[in-house]
Order: structure tokens, then sequence, then C-alpha cells
């Protein structure tokens, strides 16, 4: 599915072509950069110029057909244009270094999962849920639609000059759509590395609450009682390790962990069913432990990682929502104040209202994918900060300030916080991506809305022949 | 900070030809002579007159400005509602009250003005202390950057607006070129800060990236002990990267300023001369803005460790004695409290000013769509506004008065990020070193920190953050729609009824339909007027 | 961490506090109410703000408490408690005579109107100054023992603060009594106003109602000036915490030992850890009495948010549209009446706005100046980090009610919805009157 949009976006020109390669052929990278908004800009100001393969120019084209299509052409112009112009701003740079720095990341990630014994033996699978592929599915079916729609249309009035028209209604809200689509991607990414860490903060969170029962935690005595178990206590490795695979196989099968669409919130916290005698302890606790710097660094690498994406991704999603925007309400007023009462009577006026209808539920679902998939990141990120917590409460030494380990918590608890000030994803810090910004274009929506049904069509509409 | 020359060059000096500008033009009272000498702000009470005077000559011209081209609002007055012509008045005043303001603030804040670039000094001085490298250079050039843009811009208007829109063959038509002297003089003023302002910012990215040079000190340090390849995979890439520079700028080593004093008897870091031919001050620290600092290495770390074999600091790093880098980390610390306090000072001096901006940006790009929509409905508007007959000129207009707002936002909320990365890249430190030492140090200053805010507001009204910008467009969209609407349905009420009169007539029969015609074809014009290229 | 230790360790420092001679005698005092005899050579409580309180004392607002000492304030006397029982209870008969006076032609003498929505405005107003009138008496009711317990809390901390540092804190109130004046004049130039523009000859309930529609504005206001007395007075104490807290931070530190020429300055960060245990229990009661007038205050505080607005927009309109009524006639009796009522309610709203502001500023700025302390040793950065890790994100807001916070912006919030209003309703006035102009001139 990914590999779909990625030829697209190839294909029309979004993103260059090798782009993981810093070396390779520079004409042959940017060949279909150059040349697809080349093509639009022709389309565009041809049909403004010549005044002809417009569907404004029409006869049957009245003025509230001529009104909508000219602000649904305009609008899709500005979208491309700055989404273009922001895809040229960094090029290859950016998927480069994206690259880069997921090799890191996903190296200490390999290391620190063999110093916790986690699936040895198993192949690192990306399993999807059903959700995902599902999701997946709706998306394409619902682009496919809207692109047929417009192309039937457009054929049967222009014939094989549909082309141009096509070029500048659906083709840039396309364009858009899988900009926001790479977007979604990379931050699934990013989430999916969260998880991973978080599986490894798991880890240290059980062995830590299989060290010490719940009773002992605020006990100075469990201290001494550490150390006695400690020493006396031979721990088998095997015996644990099965165990170990054993819990993280049944957790594995309680929920999906590579699963992009769902928020994973109470899975980790489950641990019921892990209910463990305190005699068994292990030799492996202190070496889990010891991933916790390079946990705290991969977090903190993690984070820079979406730092890097939200620069890139983050200013083309302002465009995209306004533009989404401006479509839905138009959408709705036409719908509302024009379909509603001359549907059917002029075929153009109607396939207008219909595009706008159309573009809106389309571009309001990737809008949608793409606030969730943020909001799962940042939930995510909050989790391992969350976990940590509660392995510094299960810590008798809790209140000393001296013990290495409580002041790599506070350390790490500290950073988070400092992060949590300075990052979350946003679009040039305009908005956060964020559910709130769902709330807040609702109500804008609500007062534009108010204003614009006011108005009056019906002695427009009367003018125009539609009504009597 | 008792030594005859200083260790730094002050600030001050890129802001020559700003500063000569600005007292010409009247937007500073300041000496002339201290600054070019001293390169200090002091009061300067013949600038004080000098300003003063100025103001009351702007402000006659202004008026007489108003007076002469307002033949039209006169029977503007009598044709609309009193409302209107209140309205239309007070947009029209408010560009002095901005300019105004601009020019009483400054009178009142002359002496505060010189302290704060004194503060900027001194932390400067700090900084070289701490091994910490500043480069000033690229100030120079963005000021004179912002300067030619708005020449361009007040010119491009005034010129196109005087050819297109104003009648030249009179003599008193020349008065035109008043009109833009109260944007002109916001600008200069604006210009102060927004680069005083960059570099505040600067300065806050330089203490990152000395944090983040330790983090890579130790990263090798430790890769060097270890000495095994197994993070070559993390280093490799860094020192493969080289730039593709031929030859580096001439590298100036912080270690090796006194050696240079000793054997030269010249302090490298006070040599004078304009910013781009201070080839031998620092290099540029290349750190973008868009991805962290460690994405993109600084070209001189991989350098220093081969050129410089007698200092030896390839084989040491100062994150592995906690005790010797807490001073070094506290002094950080204190730096940055200080710089924040810098930020909030040069808020409090341009407070009024910005905010007097704010609501001007606001209101004239309100005004401006407004009119331009009127002007297409061929319906009479002020005197003053006349630029919205012109959509090209309307663009222009509204690019370069938003552009202003924006670019101020834009920065603040820039200064404001790279201020709150320092408490992560000082939490990199402590997890690079994963000492308990260490740790305790990096806690306790991060505690700090987190408290350490530089949040620029105007007046306490509203944060100058990206998301008042968010708000503000929303606000203009609104008002923009109920005004438009409100015009509209007027317009289709005296068109109905008109129609209804002369539909009575039997002579006004025709008329009626070519009404009614010109009535449907409303929302087309609009449109087409506003997109097309425009004959008024 | 709790604060029992810091109580303790007070105790061992004794020796560093001066003593103030009047403070020991009167604090073995019993709180028994027969040690009111001894009052008389102490100083008044809240001296500074006395004209108001005894105001609100005299209308039932706040009880008429006991002066026990220099330093607290009792329960009032039986007497004293019958007596603001009373006053309440007029209150309530005469609310529940104005509003049936409302229903019923009575008040029809003082409805006049050009416009069937200019008597549907006058209602709605008279209406929200009823209702937040009787809720301020009804909340004040309730809190009689809360707002004892402010008082008495704060009084605590001046002689806590007399005790250590020999500092009697000011209150800087004058404001108030200005305050009380210009509600005074305004609401008696609004009753002349009222009752000359009545016609005919008026009967005694429109005189009643006009008084106490006077009568509830004024209490109303000077409430509200009370409260932003007392933030005013808590954020002088906000203040002086922080002062004592300046004066080790490095910046003054600094200072210090240029002006000294001696040895490296540490001398002064000895008292440092004394010092820092008494600012933080008295940033923590200081804290907490600023929640309680928070509770206390926060009810009317909305309620009269809400009224004030309403106010401010009808007037605004009222205005503008005399302005510009382009028939020429200038009422001057709405344009005093709208300018009287605007100068009232804008004055209000920006002192409410600004003691709230000042106050969170002040109480938000010690973990800043906390975090300029840079003290060499672990214990005293073990100090600095207790604090500063409690006041994480302790952001300290003044609510109305929850639904909003209080601050500087607050101002400016509502006069933008204001303007946004107003910009709606004048272009529905437009819309009106041109549709009334070409009627007017087709018929012509």
């Amino acid at each position: 599915m990914i590999q779909i949009m990625n030829w697209l976006s190839m294909a029309i020109g979004l993103i260059p072509l090798n782009r993981q390669q810093l070396h390779s052929n520079f004409l042959v990278d940017y060949v279909m950069m150059v040349l697809v908004p080349c093509l639009y800009l022709i389309a565009y100001f041809g049909i403004i110029v010549m005044q002809r393969f417009g569907l404004a120019f029409l006869d049957a084209c009245n003025s509230v057909c001529r009104l909508s299509n000219n602000l649904f052409m305009h609008l899709g112009a500005f979208l491309y244009v700055t989404i273009f112009v922001m895809s040229l701003y960094r090029r290859k740079q950016f998927f480069v270094d994206f690259e880069t720095h997921l090799a890191e990341i996903d190296v200490v990630i390999k290391k620190c999962r063999q110093v916790a014994d986690l699936d040895k033996s198993r192949v690192k699978a990306v399993k999807h849920s059903v959700a995902y592929h599902f999701t997946w599915l709706f998306v394409f079916g619902v682009f496919i639609f809207a692109l047929y729609y417009d192309a039937s249309a457009l054929y049967g009035t222009f014939g094989e000059y549909a082309i141009i028209p096509f070029m500048v209604s659906s083709f840039p809200y396309l364009a858009g759509s899988i900009i926001q689509g790479e977007f979604i991607y990379h931050v699934s990414v990013i989430s999916n590395r969260f998880e991973q860490i978080n599986t490894l903060f798991e880890k240290i969170n059980q062995e830590a609450r299989r060290r010490h029962a719940p009773i002992q935690v605020f006990d100075i005595e469990s201290e001494g009682k550490k150390q006695e178990r400690k020493s006396a206590v031979i721990a088998t490795k095997t015996a644990f390790g099965i165990e170990q695979k054993l819990a993280d196989e049944m957790k594995r099968q309680k929920s999906p962990h590579e699963d992009e669409d769902e928020m994973n919130t109470s899975d980790e916290e489950d641990d019921d069913i892990f209910d463990y005698n305190d005699t068994n302890t292990e030799n492996t606790e202190s070496t889990s432990e010891t991933n916790l710097p390079d946990l705290f660094k991969l977090h903190d690498k993690i984070l820079s990682l979406s730092v890097l994406t939200n620069g890139e991704f983050g200013p083309q999603c302002v465009p995209y929502m306004a533009a989404c925007f401006v479509v839905s309400i138009f959408g709705i007023f036409l719908e509302t104040k024009v379909n509603f009462i001359v549907g059917g009577k002029s075929p153009v006026l109607d396939y207008m209202t219909y595009l706008y209808v159309i573009w809106s539920i389309t571009t309001m679902v990737v809008a949608y994918i793409v606030l969730r998939l943020c909001c799962n990141a940042n939930n995510h990120s909050k989790q391992s900060a969350m976990i940590v917590h509660e392995i510094m409460q299960k810590k008798p030494a809790f209140m000393l300030s001296n013990d290495l380990f409580y002041n790599k918590m506070k350390s790490f608890t500290l950073q988070f916080l400092h992060w949590e000030g300075y990052f979350q994803f946003n679009g040039i810090g305009l908005f956060a991506l964020d559910y709130t910004f769902i709330f807040s274009t609702v109500s804008a929506a609500t007062s534009y809305l108010i204003v614009l049904l006011q108005f009056d069509m019906t002695a427009i509409l009367r003018s125009e022949g539609l009504m009597t | 900070m008792s030594q005859p020359t200083p260790l730094v060059q002050p600030l001050l000096l890129q802001f020559q030809q700003l500063f000569f500008i600005s007292k010409i033009v009247g937007v500073l009272p300041q000496d002339l002579d201290k600054f070019r000498h001293k390169n200090m702000l002091e009061k300067s009470r013949n600038g004080m007159f000098y300003m003063l005077g100025v103001l009351s000559v702007y402000v006659v011209l202004y008026n007489l400005l108003i007076y002469s081209f307002g033949e039209e609002d006169r029977t503007l007055k009598a044709s609309q509602s009193t409302l209107t012509f209140v309205i239309g008045l007070f947009l029209t005043y408010i560009g002095l009250i901005m300019m105004a303001t601009d020019q009483l603030t400054a009178l009142f804040n002359q002496g505060q003005l010189g302290e704060l670039y004194e503060r900027i000094r001194v932390v400067d001085e700090r900084l070289y202390r701490e091994e910490c490298l500043l480069d000033n250079s690229c100030i120079a050039k963005r000021i004179r950057i912002m300067l030619i843009m708005t020449f361009i811009f007040e010119i491009s208007i005034l010129v196109a607006t005087y050819i297109n829109l104003v009648d030249y063959t009179q003599w008193l038509s020349l008065l035109w070129i008043v009109s833009a002297v109260p944007t002109f003089i916001n600008t200069l003023d604006k210009i102060w800060f927004a680069v005083s302002l960059y570099a505040l910012k600067e300065r806050f990215e330089a203490i990152n990236a000395t944090l983040e040079d330790l983090v890579m000190e130790h990263e090798k340090y430790k890769t060097w002990l270890s000495g095994n390849d197994a993070t070559t995979a993390t280093v490799g890439n860094r020192t493969t990267d080289h730039p593709p520079q031929s030859s580096p700028p001439p590298q100036y080593d912080s270690n090796l300023e006194y050696l240079y004093k000793e054997l030269g008897g010249i302090d490298v870091g006070s040599l004078r001369g304009s910013g781009s031919k201070n080839r031998n001050k620092v290099a540029p620290i290349a750190h973008s803005m868009n991805s962290f600092g460690e994405s993109i290495p600084t070209p001189y770390k991989p350098q220093r460790m081969n050129t410089n074999p007698m200092i030896n600091m390839a084989h040491e790093s100062e994150l592995s004695n906690a005790t010797k880098v807490e001073e070094k980390l506290n002094n950080l610390c204190q730096v940055h409290d200080e710089i924040c306090e810098i930020g909030k000072a040069m808020n409090g001096l341009w407070s009024y000013p910005i905010l007097s901006l704010m609501a001007y940006g606001f209101l004239i790009f309100t005004a401006q769509l407004y009119f331009l929509y009127c002007a297409t409905q061929f319906q009479s508007i002020p005197s003053l506004f006349r630029s919205a007959k012109n959509p090209f000129i309307t663009v222009i207009v509204l690019v370069y008065t938003s552009g202003k707002c924006i670019y101020l936002i834009y920065l603040s909320w820039k200064t404001s990020l790279a201020s709150k990365r320092t408490g992560i890249s000082l939490h990199k430190c402590g997890v690079v070193a994963d000492d308990n030492l260490l740790y305790e140090i990096v806690n306790h200053l991060s505690l700090k920190l987190l408290n350490h805010s530089v949040d620029f507001s105007a007046c306490g009204f509203f944060t100058l953050d990206m998301e008042t910008l968010y708000g503000v467009s929303g606000g203009i969209t609104s008002y923009l729609i109920i005004l438009i609407q409100f015009n509209l349905a007027a317009q289709q009420a005296k068109d109905a009824i008109q129609s209804f009169n002369s539909f009575n007539d039997t002579a006004g029969f025709v008329g009626a339909a070519t009404e009614m015609d010109n009535e449907s074809s409303t929302l087309y014009d609009m449109v087409t007027t506003t997109m097309m290229s425009p004959t008024y | 961490m709790s604060p029992n230790t810091w109580v303790i360790e007070m105790n061992s420092h004794k020796s560093r506090l001066f003593t103030h001679p009047q403070a020991h005698p009167r604090s073995q005092l019993s709180n028994d109410a027969f040690a009111r005899r001894a009052v008389s050579n102490d100083n008044p409580v809240f001296e500074d703000i006395s004209t108001i309180l005894s105001v609100l004392k005299a209308s039932g607002l706040l009880p008429f408490y006991e002066q026990l000492s220099s330093y607290e304030v009792g329960p009032p006397s039986k007497t004293n408690e019958f007596y603001s029982f009373f006053v309440r209870g007029v209150v309530h008969a005469l609310t529940i005579f104005n509003i049936y006076s409302l229903i019923t032609p009575n008040s029809a003498q003082l409805f006049f109107s050009l416009r069937e929505t200019d008597n549907v405005n006058q209602w709605i107003e008279l209406l929200l100054c009823i209702f937040t009138y009787t809720l301020t008496v009804f909340v004040c009711a309730r809190n009689t023992k809360s707002m004892l317990e402010i008082m008495n809390e704060i009084l605590k901390l001046d002689k806590e603060v007399l005790r250590q540092f020999g500092v009697v804190l000011s209150n800087n109130c004058n404001f108030s009594v200005k305050f009380l004046v210009v509600i005074v004049c305004c609401q008696a130039y609004i009753m002349v106003l009222r009752i000359y523009a009545v016609k005919g000859a008026i009967t005694p309930t429109s005189y009643i109602l006009i008084a106490f529609y006077a009568f509830q504005n004024g209490l109303t206001a000077t409430y509200i000036v009370f409260a932003s007395a007392l933030l005013r007075i808590v954020c002088i104490r906000f203040h002086f915490v922080n002062q004592l807290l300046n004066a080790f931070t490095y910046v003054q530190q600094q200072k210090l030992a240029k002006k000294s020429r001696r040895q490296p300055p540490v001398s002064n960060m000895e008292h440092f850890p004394e010092d820092s245990l008494f600012i933080y229990r008295t940033h923590n009661k200081l804290l907490r009495i600023y929640k309680s007038i928070n509770e206390c205050c926060s009810l009317i505080i909305v309620c009269f948010l809400g009224y004030s607005f309403y106010t401010v927009t009808t007037n605004w309109y009222n205005l503008f549209v005399q302005i510009t009524n382009n028939k020429g006639i200038i009422s001057a009796h709405i344009l005093q009446w709208c300018l009287a009522w605007l100068c009232l309610h804008t004055s209000l709203l920006a002192l409410l706005s600004r003691s709230c502001g000042a106050t969170t500023y002040e109480a938000n700025s010690t973990s800043q100046i906390l975090a300029r302390v840079y003290g060499k040793s672990k214990e005293f950065q073990n100090i600095i980090d207790k604090f500063l890790t409690k006041s994480i994100k302790q952001e300290v807001q003044f609510t109305a009610y929850g639904f909003f916070a209080i601050d500087n912006s607050t101002l400016f919030k509502i006069f933008s919805a204001v303007t946004t209003y107003l910009v709606i309703l004048i272009q529905f006035k437009q819309l009106e009157d041109s549709k009334l102009e070409e009627q007017v001139q087709n018929e012509v």
C-alpha cells in the first residue's frame, strides 16, 4: 500500500526519484518534478487566457456555477503551487536525513533488544491489523471514486480535451492528499519506533515489579531485603528466558503492536496476568537496566526525527487544511442553498456541487487520519514517560537522591517536560495537529456558515431562470 | 570587564547604516557621534529636539495631504452615513497614530536602549569566555536586505499609486509622497526590533551549539575509549561528511587567542571592519533551522582535531569530569537567564509600537480588502484608500503590511523555541555521560531552565505567537464576511426597490431587465474583475 | 517535605529574629469574646480599605467581625449577626417587590422607549442587574466564615512577617476610596438622569425602584472593588516574598561582592536555608489565600462579567446610534446615560483585570526568581530543587468559576468580542436604515 502511494507520488512529481540516494543522476530524479508542474501551469494559464476548455466558459454554466468553478480552480492552484514550492525547498535532503537517522535508531534498538533478550528467535515482521488495511482500502476507494466521477463527467463534456480541465480541477487536491499520505507514512514509522522502545521500557518495568512486591514500595527495609535476595537466590537464565518469552508472546497476541491506526493506551498496563513469585529473581535484570541510557537517548533521537519530519511536512499541512476548510464550507453552502432547491435542473451546476462535496469528504478523511496519527505518536511518547514514572515508583530508594537509578529516571522525566514544552506536531506553529484542531475548525466553520447561510440566493437563482 | 579593549565586537557595530538612516529620518534620537566612535547609544538632547521637530513637520504635512486629497470624501459624507465616514477618518489617521507612537516611545526609551545593547555586549563577553562561538556578520547582511526590501516596497507602492490613481497634473499632488512616510518610519523602527531579536536568537543557538558540541566531543571520546567499530555507524556519517568547501575559512581558535595576542600584540577579537570583511572572525556555525543541529555537522570540528595537535583535545572530553564542567554549565545557564531577561526588556521597550503595528495591520488588512470589494462594485471609497481600486497595488500593500507583522511574530516564535531547546541539549549531555554527579548537576540546572521563560507579548494583551496569527486571520475573515454580506444585502435591497419602482413605469420597463441582468452578473463580475487584468 | 518540619526548624533560628514589643503579649490572647476590651489600643485591621469594608458591612455583604487584636478578627456578635440578617432580608424583600412591580404596570412610567427592542433591552439589563446582586448577597451570606478565615490568614501572615523581619507591610489600596467616589458619583448621576427622563409625576414606587436599582449596581461594583483590593493586598505580600528571594540571586550576590570587595560572597548565602523555609511556607500560605479568595468571589465575578459585557455592548451600540443619527437630533439624555455606564463598567473591568493579572504574575514569578539562585553546596541545591519540582506546571490562575482565567488579556478579549458584536449590530441597523430611506425616498 505504501509502495503504491510512493510510486504515485514519484509519478506525479511530488518527490524526487531515488530519494534515498544522495548521488544519483540529477536529471533523472527531477524530470517528473519539472514536467508535471509545467503541464499544470500550461493547463491553468491556457484555460484562463484562451477562455476555452474550462467549465466556466460553457454556455450552460450560469453565474453560480462560474463562481464555484473559479473558486475551485484558483484554490487548487494556490494549494498546488504552495505544496510544490515547499517540496522543492528541501528536495532529497529530507529523505536522506530521515533514512540516516532511522538507521541509527534501528541499530540502537536492535542492540537494546538483544540486551533485553527480546524476540531472539522471531523475525521482526510488521503485522498490520484489519483496521489498518480497511483504512487504506477505504481511502483508496474514495479517491478512485472521486477521480472517476470527475474524469467521466469531464470526458462527457469535453471529449479528448478533458485532460486539461481535469488538471485544474481534481489534480491539485490529489497532489495535496498524496503529500499528506507521505506525512502519514513518516509519522507512522516514528510511531512504530516509539512503540518498540515502549516495549523495552515495559520490560524493565516488569522486572522492577517482579523484584519488589507492591507492599514494599515505600519501605526502607526492602532495601535490605533486596540485597539479601540478590546475593541469596540463584537464577536460572533459561528458566527466566522461557517465561519472559511466554510473557511477550501473550502480550503480542493480546495486542498487535505494529498497528498504526489504533491507540494502544491500555495494553501495556494490563499486567495482572503476569504474577510471578518474588523468589524468582534473574540475572538479566541488571542488563535490562543498562538499556536505560540508550533508551533515553533513543527517545530523544526519535523526537528529533519528529521535529525533522514536522519541519518538512508541517508547512504543507497548512494550505491543505485551509483548502479543505474552504471546500467544505462552500460544499455545504452549495448543497443546502442551491442543490437542495434547484437540483437536477442544470447538470453542470449539479456536477460542480457534487465535485465540492466529494472533495470535501475526501480531504476531510485525509485530514482526520493525519490528526489521528499525530495524536497517536504524541501518546506513545507520553507513554514512555508514564512507564518510567511507574518504574521510579517501584524502587524503594525513591526518596534517596544520590541513587544513580533515581537520578536517571528524574533526568528523563525532566527531559520529557522540556520536550513537551518545545515540540508538538504543528503546522508552522499556527495550530497544533491535535484533536483540538477539529474543535476549533468546526466552531469557526459554524460561525461562518451561520453568516453565509443568511445569504439570499433566491433572487439570483430566479434571475438565472432556475426558479420560477 | 574593565579591560581597555573589549574581547568581542559589540553588536551595534553592525547597525551603522541603519542608525544613520534612522537618525536622518527621525526614528531615533540618540547621539550620532558617540555611536560612530564608541558604538554606544547615548541620550542626546539635540537629537530629541530634532525628532520632535521632524514629527511635527510630518503631522502637518500629513494633515495637509488629507485635506487636499479629501474632496471626494466630502461628497462621500453626504451620500453615506456618518458612521462610515467616521470609520474612514479613523482608518486614515491610524497610520499617523502608529508613527507618532513609534517616535514618542523611542524618545521615552532613549537611555534604556543603550543599556540594552550594553547588556548584550556583556553577554557576548561571557559567551566568549565559555568558548561559545558567535558570528555577528550575518546581522549586517540582514539589515541591508531588509532596508532594500523596504525601499522597493515603499517606492513601488508610491509610484504605482501616483501614476495610476493620482492626478499628477497638479503640483499639489507631489504631496502624495507624504503618504508613504508613516509606514516607512514604522518599518525602520521594526527593523531595529527584528534584528535585535534575531541577535538574541543567535545567542540562544550559540548556547545550544556549545552543549551539542560537548555531547559530540564526549561521544568521540567514548568511541576512542572503546576502540571498536560498534558505533562507527553513528559517528561515521559525521566524519565522512566533509562539507564541499575547498578551502575552509581561517580558523579562529579561541584557545589560540592568547597566543595570537602574545605573538602580534593584536587582539583578533577586536579587529574592526564592515561585516563582510571579517574573515578573521570565527567560522560561522552551520546549523540549519529546520532540523536539529546534530544532523548537519559543524565543518570545523573534525579539522580541529587534526590541525591542532598541540592542544590535546582530541582524546579528552569535558563531560568526563563532572566537577570541572559544572562551572561551565552553571555559567551557560546564567547566560541563558540573562538573555531571557534581555528579551523581556526588549519586549517591554517595544511593546507599544508592536501593539500599534498589529492593530494597524489588522485594520488596514480588513479595510483594504473590503474597499477592494467596494471598488469592484463601483461604490465610493475614502480617498486615502485609492490604492484599493487597483488589485495589484492592493496585493503589494497587503504583502508589505502583513509581511511586517508576520515576520515579527515568526521571529518571536522562533526565539522562544530556541530558548526552550537549551534544556533538551543539556539533557543530552547528561545522557551521553551517564555519570551520577553529572546527572545531579543536569537535573538541577534543568529545573532552573524550565523556569526561564521568554514569551513575547504586546503589552500583555496577546502573545506574539503563531497561534495569535491564526486567531487574527480568523477574525479578519469573520469581519470580512460580515461586512461583504451586509454590503451585498444592502445592494440587493436597493436594487430590488429600484427595480420594483421602475417596473411600475412603462418607460423603465427595459431598465428593469437590464438592472436584473446587472444583478445576476454581480457575482461573476466580482470575481473576474479581481482576477483578470483590471481596467479602471 | 511536610510543613511540620519547617515549623520545627523555624524555632531554632529565633536568635536572628527581631521582636516587636507589642506582638508577644498579644499573641497569648485567646480567641475569646471577653478579650474585646483590650482591643482599644490596637491598630484597626485593614485600615486602608476601611471605608469599603464599612460600606459592605452596613449593607450586609460582609460580617461585622470583631477585632480581637491587631492581627486577629473574630466572628461577629449576636446583635451584629442579626443586623446582617435583617439587612439581607430587607434586600430580598425589596428585590421581590422590584420584580413584582416590573411585571405589573406599576413601573410602566419608567419604561418609555423609541422602539420595541429598546424595551426588551432595558428589561434584560434590569433582570441581569437584579440577578447579579441577589446572587452576590446569597454567596456572601454563605461565605462569611471563609471570608473571616481569609482575613485571619492575611493578618497572621502579616504578624509572622513582622516578627521575622520587623517590616510592616502597607496595603496601597487608596484606589479603593477613589473608586468608591467614582461609583457613588456615577450612580447618583444615573439616578438623576432617570428621574428627569420620567414624564409626569413620579410615583413612590418609581422612586423606590430607581433608588434600589442604583443601590444594587453600586453595591455590586463596591464588592468588585473590594475583591480587587484583597487581591492587591495578596499581590503586595507575594511581592515581598519575591524581594526576599531576590536578594539571593546571582545578580544581587555579584553586586554585593563588588560593593564589599572582601572575601568571596559566601556570607550572604548563609541565611539562605532558614530564609528559604520561611519563604516557601509563606508562599504556600499566600497561594492558599489566593485560592480561597478565588473560591469566594468567582461566582459573583462570573455574573458581574456577564452583566458588564452586556451593558457595555448595548451602551456602545446606543452611543453609536446616537452619534451617527442622520436626522441630526442627538438626545443628550441618552448620550450622558451611555457615557456614565461605560465609564463605570470599563473602569471596573480594567481594575479587576489588572489586579488579577498583577497577583498572578507575582505568584508565578517566585519560581522564576528561585531559578536564579545559585548555591555551591548540595544542600542549597536540594532546597532549590524541592520548591522547583513542586511548582512545575503549577500555573496559578484566577479563574472565573473555572470557565476562563482572568488576566491582563481578559480586557482585550472582552473588547474584541464587543467589537465583533457591535459590527454585526451596526450592520443590521444600517441595513434597516437604508431600507427605510429608500422607501421614504420612493414615497416622495
